[in-house]
């Protein structure tokens, strides 16, 4: 393996999100950004593979505002930060995120291992290490909950519903990992005073090679609301109607309300 | 702040809320020495994150550990106050007036969080310009020390204090080990807060010091005590900025939650005022801390921030617990332990002398 990179989004942290309660707007405003809380596991997949192989470990980012992300993730183990700050990731969805990604890996070279999380806390497509492995045309394997290294072999275990799959896969790759795969740790001082040191490389959509009409979304979105839900609370066994008549009016009621 | 502040605020806001928070009462209702919290602080760096590199710290700056205390405080104030002494009273001392081979000694494994360190800043002698209670006398090739300290954080488990002792009239200071023969720790009875944080009492009864131990030479006690003094003032003014913050998130949080409504011109020019406190306390801390990182003399700024910081976390604290009621006694909106913590602000390290005098020194030109 001669290089493994690891993907991460600079996201606003959905901790400090507060709903304006008539409009059911998002007020964003005290949200701070921070690297994915789901990619801090890739990031650490990335440490651990380093550990494993000695390749060299590389994050990749793409959205708005990304160059001030490089610190951070520095500080979480990777060699090397690259980062694209474009406009059109402000409103980017799966098909422009997948699309600079995989042109940035593929500006950056010699990339053969490439880790994702399985989503982003904000959107949480699930899509984009599945579409950038067929961008790539690498293999895709998604789901891996642990993984290990024989030779030039990873073993990579996929959690799936009704067990455990493993698969031995050959560079080139890309895996999407789950949350459970590592317990990411926190960053200590050293490793945050001593990212300042590392490089942090900024990339252009055109110095990728790749247009704004080339990875413009697919996809529109028209807003964003906080969901709603309505209950309603009927009693069905008033004064002593038994537990047998009051399911048969249970299911009625439920029929009369489209649930049944 | 710097980007590098900010990524440690993040860091460190991270680590009290995952992992400080859901243990840091245990400690405190038990009166138990949470050493287990502060290998998981030194596993981070910051048992010695103001260390330079040569004595294996992490060699980061002032401000940056004056957030660090504060958003611990915020959590727990005893974990804020044994990471304060070690750092701002143990390792600054060894720093400013350790000779090279005592440096080479001591500060690795404190930087570590191998060993854990502190110092006696009080006496039982009222005067804030005493010449200490404890007694030294030379004894081959070292010192006997008898006497006693009130007080000190951590006294009970620091394996290194810097100790404090009037030899031939002058002020004194010793590098005094844990396994020294001598040397005792009591446990302090009735003390309001901290109390997770080993404060102890303690006593020397012909306690020998090696001569190797002296810290600076013989009469630098008095100097020595200043340096750790002033540093020990940006820590416990971070310390008090976080209860202080602290007690105003409860009152906030206990609003959001339940039917508590602060809302009105009463209650919120109540939490307007606090947080004005809480803001001016956290930006006299980080100037004096600034001015430290930068070699430029802090003493009167660590004592305005001292004095800020101790008394808003009292004001607000106290406000919080009359707010919040019974709520405050319990653990989601603990007013009540902020309130026996900024209690121990007012009483160590007496803000209402030591600090005013140092102020007051520092205004009048009494002192360099």
């Amino acid at each position: 393996m001669k290089k493994i990179a690891v993907c991460y989004k600079w996201v606003l942290s959905d901790a400090d999100i507060r709903v304006n309660e008539k409009s059911r707007e998002l007020d964003m405003e005290k949200c701070k950004a921070q690297v994915n809380e789901y990619d801090r596991n890739g990031l650490e997949v990335g440490v651990t593979l380093k550990a494993a192989t000695d390749a060299e470990f590389v994050g990749v980012t793409a959205g708005t505002a990304t160059a001030s992300s490089a610190k951070d993730a520095l500080s979480r183990g990777p060699d090397a930060v690259y980062h694209l700050d474009d406009a059109v990731m402000a409103n980017a969805d799966s098909t422009t995120t997948s699309k600079v990604l995989a042109g940035m890996i593929k500006s950056i070279g010699d990339v053969d291992v490439v880790v994702c999380s399985e989503g982003s806390s904000d959107e949480y497509a699930q899509q984009t290490g599945p579409r950038i492995a067929a961008l790539l045309g690498y293999p895709s394997v998604s789901s891996v909950a642990a993984i290990s290294v024989e030779g030039d072999t990873l073993v990579l275990d996929r959690k799936l519903e009704d067990g455990t799959e493993v698969v031995k896969v050959k560079a080139p790759v890309v895996i999407t990992v789950t949350g459970d795969i590592n317990e990411a740790p926190i960053p200590s001082v050293k490793q945050i005073l001593g990212a300042k040191k590392k490089p942090a490389t900024a990339m252009t959509l055109d110095g990728i090679g790749l247009s704004a009409d080339a990875v413009k979304p697919l996809i529109t979105t028209n807003s964003v609301l906080a969901p709603t839900s309505s209950r309603k609370c009927i009693q069905l066994n008033p004064d002593g109607t038994s537990v047998e008549e009051a399911a048969v009016e249970l299911v009625k009621t439920l029929t009369a309300q489209g649930i049944l | 702040m710097t980007e590098d502040q900010l990524i440690i605020r993040g860091m460190i806001r991270e680590f009290a809320r995952d992992r400080l928070r859901p243990v840091a009462s245990e400690p405190e209702e038990r009166d138990v020495y949470p050493l287990g919290d502060l290998q998981a602080m030194a596993a981070l760096g910051l048992t010695g994150m103001t260390v330079p590199a040569e004595y294996g710290g992490c060699a980061g700056d002032f401000v940056s550990l004056a957030i660090v205390i504060e958003e611990i405080a915020r959590v727990s104030a005893s974990h804020a106050a044994l990471l304060g002494a070690h750092i701002c009273l143990c390792q600054q001392a060894i720093l400013a007036w350790g000779s090279e081979e005592q440096k080479r000694r001591c500060l690795p494994g404190l930087a570590r969080g191998e060993r854990f360190g502190t110092l006696c800043l009080e006496s039982f002698a009222t005067d804030s310009r005493n010449q200490g209670a404890v007694v030294a006398i030379a004894e081959k090739d070292g010192y006997l020390l008898n006497g006693q300290n009130a007080l000190v954080i951590n006294g009970g488990e620091a394996d290194i204090l810097i100790a404090f002792a009037t030899l031939q009239g002058r002020q004194s200071a010793f590098i005094v080990e844990k396994n020294f023969p001598g040397f005792e720790s009591g446990r302090v009875s009735d003390i309001p807060g901290f109390h997770a944080a080993a404060v102890m009492d303690i006593r020397f009864h012909d306690c020998y010091v090696p001569a190797t131990n002296l810290l600076g030479e013989e009469g630098d006690g008095q100097a020595i005590r200043k340096t750790a003094h002033q540093a020990g003032m940006i820590g416990m003014a971070a310390l008090a900025t976080g209860i202080a913050q602290g007690a105003l998130e409860a009152i906030m949080n206990c609003s959001r939650e339940t039917e508590l409504d602060y809302t009105g011109p009463g209650l919120d020019w109540t939490v307007a005022g606090m947080a004005v406190k809480v803001e001016a306390a956290r930006l006299l801390t980080r100037q004096a801390a600034l001015y430290k990182d930068n070699g430029i003399p802090f003493g009167p700024e660590a004592a305005m921030a001292r004095i800020s910081a101790s008394g808003a976390a009292t004001h607000i604290t106290t406000r919080a617990v009359g707010i919040l009621g019974a709520m405050g006694c319990g653990p989601d909106y603990p007013a009540g332990v902020f309130l026996r913590d900024a209690a121990m602000t007012e009483i160590y390290g007496s803000p209402g002398a030591l600090a005013r005098e140092a102020l007051a020194d520092g205004l009048t030109g009494r002192s360099a």
